[in-house]
């Protein structure tokens, strides 16, 4: 009986089977990103263990990555793969594992972010790329600010979201992938508040850049009872705070993406870029940092293939802001990934291990005639 | 193999099982951070006045373009990647002030406006045949499409507003020619 | 025998260095690199005429820049603007009616001027939503701007104005009745405007014949000054002072500021070659040209490496890629004909003619790998023209083992196509250009793009013979010695192909895990790389568990190529999209073309084999 399980499940068809559904999710992802964007495209196709297609579920990157895995696994129990002349064969295996199991690791635990830090300025936090998240930040208290705040996952409509120190209520109205404000006409409802006054909030297309798109919040205020009651409107990126103010105490609402606090902060002393003469195609960037950790500043340069290790987390030149005044800003990718190091290992090992196989095989599928 | 199976099922159970709500909500405090929560914006309103008689001398290529009813002037100003609208208008007084104009201009190529006294940091002064005049130059960098060069020449009791705008290359191509333009306006 | 092929190889192009200065080589800054001006020119040629050199004038494009400097009238009327759309032509109020459809700046003006306002507009939208009239009338309003810019670029260098009044001729240090240009009178600005101080206190009326001809200078001076918005021939080198590093063109020097030593030698030199060649003296010329390269010297900053000015002024000559394609078609008509007639001498030659071919694949290689300084791999275009130079040399090899012509015809054609493939995109502009940030790191750019070009290569390969396995399978099915022999150099390839693609692929995952942060991001250019692995991987798997015969292998590697091309070229096209006209459609239909002429001559010929085994099997055992 077991050995009935582990021939099955270590079958080169079931590989191949395995393969070829692989190269088909490749081809569909690829091409949808044409439409879709490389993130949308991603979530749907490759992170996900299962997408829908109408009503029919089709097993997802994961699933069938999985897969593999089990596959490769299986067949390094096989008691006549281990042979001097296969050693090859065996080694190129065991670095396919290696790979997969960090694909996993990766998949699992890893996040990414950006920073963007102005000359003369530092920050210690990290912006999640697509995800979003509502906080009220009361700013009564003089010496510090508190932050209450909503993942995304909890903008479902008519979600109720609240705090045992808020005051107040907020139940979720609509939350949009993509927005834009327009000007009313006339005046709105009595029961709209802040920038709705003015202003509709309306969903627009996802863009398929997504740097382009800026998620909307709508939401109703209650349990205040009083005029701060109300239906609000957030988009990201707005250039005036909203602000409410109940029982005495002053509170900003923003809508953001999702933040991570680091237990060091980066200060950016300085940013340098070189362009190629006469163009505007960059040649290189460099940011020259302080990484303050304890209140002590060490000194050190971030350029474009030269990353910044550090706790977990690698800081990569990603890219840069410069507005019209002069003012530079770096932007960092902040990469948290506990499956780095498997990919390095993993092909190594596969390409010794191919090499061998060839080295074995080879002299007789050239000989001359 | 069977045992291998049965775990790797449960961990996804369990891993699944482990995601509930709460984490999505958190609380904490931070040091004090400046929300603008004072900032404003300004946003007034210009009028239209009368046409003046007005003369400069046009660079090579400007050709007149028709433009709106409230311009004086109207151009369509070549460079190497597109074209430039260039257009001249004049105003009584000093038509809601220099800095509710510099920033009406900025919020047209969506800057974030700026305060009295970094207007002087960001712009540069000309003399004309009717007077001095200020250029302001306004570049967006995340939209290089789209960029503005305007020169305010006050005469007293009319203020002309020469506004180029095309896109952020255009600007540097055209930038010394403007000015040569600008100089070149008289009666 | 290589060894010394390679050091004759260096030690001629080492004697290119040693030629004299030509006027081809006056360096110029664009793109972001110093580059000689005849690789200007020829760039210029191609974006307004369509070819590098001006063909119905019989005109070099060096020769035709030179003249357009010193006579810019002719150059006006001059039919160097290539329109190929019709409704382009119309908007222009223009007859499509003379045989080149090629057109003068001075037809054009008129008409670009009066569509002005649509030109505006159709800036205002982005570029993916233009139709092909738009797109094609912009392209028009820049090549006649640009045109325009260069014709006026050296007008202050030109002798234009002459004086014939004895004091001003004393003061600006001439003789009466010569011809001096802008530069000239700038230069001299001090004394002219001590004698032209009567101009400025005296009415009209009162003015002497001598300040008659002085304001008459001035107006001239004033007109032709208008030309200071010309500033395309950046060939003048930037003063120390200066930490840009942006080289200046001549009317750049007239804003007022202080003109160095240096760029002031340059711009006489310039002047005087000019005004040589504007009365074909020769030797003046040559006097003229030495000079300038005396001032590029003089100057101190970066230097000017004048060795590689040369070598890529004789590369653009030599066109080694077109000469080589010659040699690789004449190798293959060799061939043919050695199947029909005598075998083993028409072989030999053909396989002299592959080897020559080679060597002027490889030299070219060579000579753009020491002009940019970087792994000859860096841009579309040099992967393409490197992988023909790795399947050329791999087929040689095969050729020398096996010496029965197989070599010879991978060889002949996979470097003949590669070569057509790769003149495609020479077409496009300038193939040396500079590089994005990212691109800089030349030790993963060595080896991840090395490693996947090989991988294209050796899976190219496979296929090729995957091909003539059918087509063998087909002619000589009983010969189950050859289709053995040929079985196994297939699978030998694809094992190589394999360990190439499989690495390439990982260490592209390595170089952007070391840029960006990530190892793998299932974007195009990576999805590309992964389904050539994968594909390999399943056929050599179907192999290894019986799921496919020999002749299925050949047949899933023919398939193969098709994966290459698609992720080799098909992913370019998914982020400019399949609506725009000119080269990207061009790419477009070629790879369908190329889908389908696999897919039919593949399956066709498995088939047909198929049908073949059946027969010869029936008739075995009657």
């Amino acid at each position: 009986m077991l050995n009935k399980i582990i021939k099955l499940f270590s079958s080169p068809k079931l590989f191949v089977y395995s393969l070829v559904w692989l190269m088909i999710l490749v081809v569909v992802g690829t091409v949808s990103q044409r439409d879709i964007g490389l993130y949308a495209s991603q979530q749907i196709y490759f992170s996900s263990y299962f997408f829908f297609i109408g009503p029919i579920p089709f097993p997802g990157g994961r699933i069938v990555l999985a897969l593999m895995l089990v596959n490769l696994v299986s067949m390094m129990f096989k008691q006549n793969l281990w042979k001097m002349k296969k050693i090859g064969v065996v080694i190129v295996h065991l670095g396919g594992v290696m790979l997969l199991v960090g694909a996993g690791m990766t998949a699992i635990f890893s996040s990414e972010g950006s920073m963007v830090i102005e000359e003369g300025s530092k920050s210690n936090t990290v912006d999640d790329y697509n995800i979003t998240e509502l906080a009220i930040i009361d700013i009564s208290d003089v010496n510090y600010d508190q932050y209450f705040v909503f993942g995304q996952p909890l903008f479902k409509n008519g979600n109720n979201l609240m705090h045992e120190n808020l005051d107040f209520d907020i139940t979720i109205l609509d939350y949009m992938d993509n927005a834009t404000l327009e000007q009313l006409k006339g005046s709105s409802g009595i029961q709209f508040k802040g920038m709705l006054k003015n202003f509709m909030l309306k969903r627009i297309k996802r863009d398929k850049d997504d740097m382009k798109n800026r998620p909307g919040i709508i939401y109703q205020i209650s349990g205040s009872f009083s005029n701060t009651d109300g239906i609000y409107g957030l988009i990201f990126g707005q250039s005036v705070p909203a602000t409410i103010k109940v029982e005495g105490r002053q509170y900003v609402m923003s809508l953001q993406k999702k933040k991570t606090y680091l237990p060091f902060a980066i200060e950016l002393e300085d940013f340098k870029k070189v362009m190629h003469p006469g163009t505007d195609v960059a040649k290189s960037y460099s940011s020259k940092i302080n990484l303050i950790e304890n209140n002590v500043p060490r000194p050190i340069l971030i350029e474009m293939n030269k990353p910044l290790r550090h706790e977990g987390y690698t800081f990569y030149q990603a890219s840069f802001i410069e507005n019209p005044s002069g003012e530079e800003a770096t932007v960092l990718a902040a990469v948290k990934n506990y499956g780095r190091l498997f990919p390095y290992v993993s092909s190594i090992i596969m390409s010794i291990g191919l090499l061998l196989h060839m080295l074995v095989s080879m002299p007789n599928l050239f000989k001359k005639n | 193999m069977i045992i291998f199976q049965k775990v790797s099922l449960l961990f996804i159970i369990v891993f699944y099982l482990g995601c509930d709500n709460g984490r999505h909500i958190q609380n904490y405090r931070t040091p004090k951070k400046d929300f603008g929560v004072e900032k404003s914006l300004i946003n007034e309103d210009s009028r239209s006045e009368a046409i003046n008689n007005l003369s400069w001398d046009l660079p090579k290529g400007w050709v007149p373009s028709k433009g709106h009813s409230m311009r004086l002037a109207s151009f369509d100003v070549p460079f190497s990647s597109g074209v430039g609208d260039l257009s001249i208008i004049s105003l009584s007084g000093i038509s809601g002030g220099l800095l509710a104009n510099v920033n009406r201009w900025r919020a047209q190529i969506n800057l974030d406006p700026i305060s009295e006294n970094e207007i002087l940091d960001v712009s540069e002064v000309g003399e004309s045949k009717m007077g001095a005049f200020r250029i302001f130059r306004m570049v967006n960098n995340s939209n290089n499409e789209k960029a503005i060069l305007a020169a305010v020449l006050p005469t007293g009791e009319k203020t002309f507003f020469i506004k180029l705008t095309a896109s952020q290359q255009g600007l540097i191509e055209l930038e010394s020619i403007f000015e040569k333009f600008c100089s070149s306006i008289g009666t | 025998m290589i060894i010394g092929v390679l050091t004759f190889i260096i030690m001629f192009s080492n004697t290119l260095s040693a030629e004299k200065f030509l006027v081809s080589d006056i360096p110029i800054q664009e793109g972001g690199r110093i580059k000689p001006l005849d690789s200007f020119a020829r760039n210029q040629s191609l974006a307004f005429y369509g070819k590098r050199k001006i063909k119905h004038d019989n005109l070099s494009a060096m020769d035709w820049l030179l003249n357009l400097f010193t006579h810019p009238e002719k150059g006006l009327d001059q039919k160097v603007f290539n329109l190929r759309n019709p409704e382009v032509v119309n908007a222009l109020d223009l007859a499509w009616t003379n045989n080149f459809h090629k057109y003068s700046y001075n037809e054009l003006f008129p008409g670009i001027e009066k569509q002005l306002p649509l030109i505006r507009e159709i800036f205002e939208k982005k570029e993916a939503e233009r139709d092909v009239f738009e797109t094609q009338l912009v392209e028009v309003y820049q090549n006649v701007m640009k045109f325009r810019e260069i014709v006026s670029s050296l007008s202050c260098l030109l002798p234009l104005f002459s004086v014939y009044d004895p004091a001003l001729a004393t003061s600006l240090h001439i003789e009466p009745g010569q011809l001096i240009s802008y530069a000239h009178v700038m230069s001299h600005r001090a004394s002219l405007f001590e004698t032209s101080q009567g101009i400025i206190t005296k009415p009209e009326s009162e003015w002497s014949l001598s300040e008659r001809e002085i304001a008459l200078l001035l107006y001239n001076l004033q007109q032709t000054s208008s030309d200071e918005f010309a500033k395309a021939l950046k060939i003048i080198p930037p003063s120390k002072n200066d930490s840009s590093g942006l080289w200046l063109s001549p009317w750049e020097l007239f804003d007022g500021r202080l003109i160095e030593p240096h760029q002031d030698k340059i711009i006489k030199s310039l002047e005087a070659y000019l005004l040589a060649r504007f009365e074909n003296n020769i030797e003046n010329q040559n006097t003229a040209l030495r000079s300038y390269k005396a001032g590029l010297l003089s100057h101190i900053g970066k230097k000017v490496d004048f060795s590689i000015l040369s070598k890529e002024r004789w590369l653009n000559k030599a066109d080694l890629f077109t000469n080589s394609l010659v040699f690789y078609l004449l190798a293959f008509i060799l061939l043919g004909l050695s199947w029909m007639l005598k075998p083993v001498i028409l072989r030999n030659i053909a396989f002299g003619s592959i080897i020559l071919g080679f060597c002027l694949h490889a030299f070219g290689i060579y000579l753009r790998m020491v002009i940019m300084s970087r792994p000859p791999i860096s841009t579309l275009y040099e992967t393409v023209i490197f992988v023909g130079f790795v399947i050329v040399l791999i087929s040689l090899i095969i050729e020398y083992l096996r010496k029965d012509g197989l070599g010879i015809f991978i060889g002949s054609i996979s470097g003949s196509m590669l070569h057509y493939v790769a003149f495609g995109y020479a077409a496009d502009g300038d193939t040396l250009e500079m590089l994005v940030a990212v691109l800089n790191s030349n030790f993963w750019l060595a080896t991840h793009v090395t490693t996947i070009i090989l991988g294209y290569g050796t899976s190219l390969m496979a296929g090729l013979i995957g091909h003539i396995y059918l087509i063998e399978k087909i002619r000589v099915p009983n010969d189950t010695a050859r289709l053995k022999s040929i079985y196994n150099n297939m699978f030998g390839v694809t094992l190589i192909a394999l360990f190439f693609t499989l690495f390439g692929t990982i260490l592209g995952g390595i170089w952007a895990d070391q840029s960006w942060g990530r190892f793998w991001g299932w974007d195009p250019k990576e999805n590309g790389a992964l389904l050539i692995v994968l594909w390999q991987l399943m056929m050599v798997h179907m192999r290894i568990s019986g799921l496919a015969k020999p002749d299925k292998f050949a047949l899933g590697m023919v398939l193969n190529n098709i994966v290459v091309i698609m992720a080799w070229f098909g992913v370019n096209l998914l982020s400019i999209g399949l609506h725009s006209y000119g080269f990207a459609s061009g790419i477009a239909v070629n790879l369908v073309l190329f889908t389908f002429f696999e897919i039919i001559t593949g399956f066709g010929t498995y088939y047909w084999a198929r049908s073949r085994n059946k027969l010869s099997i029936r008739t075995k055992n009657i």
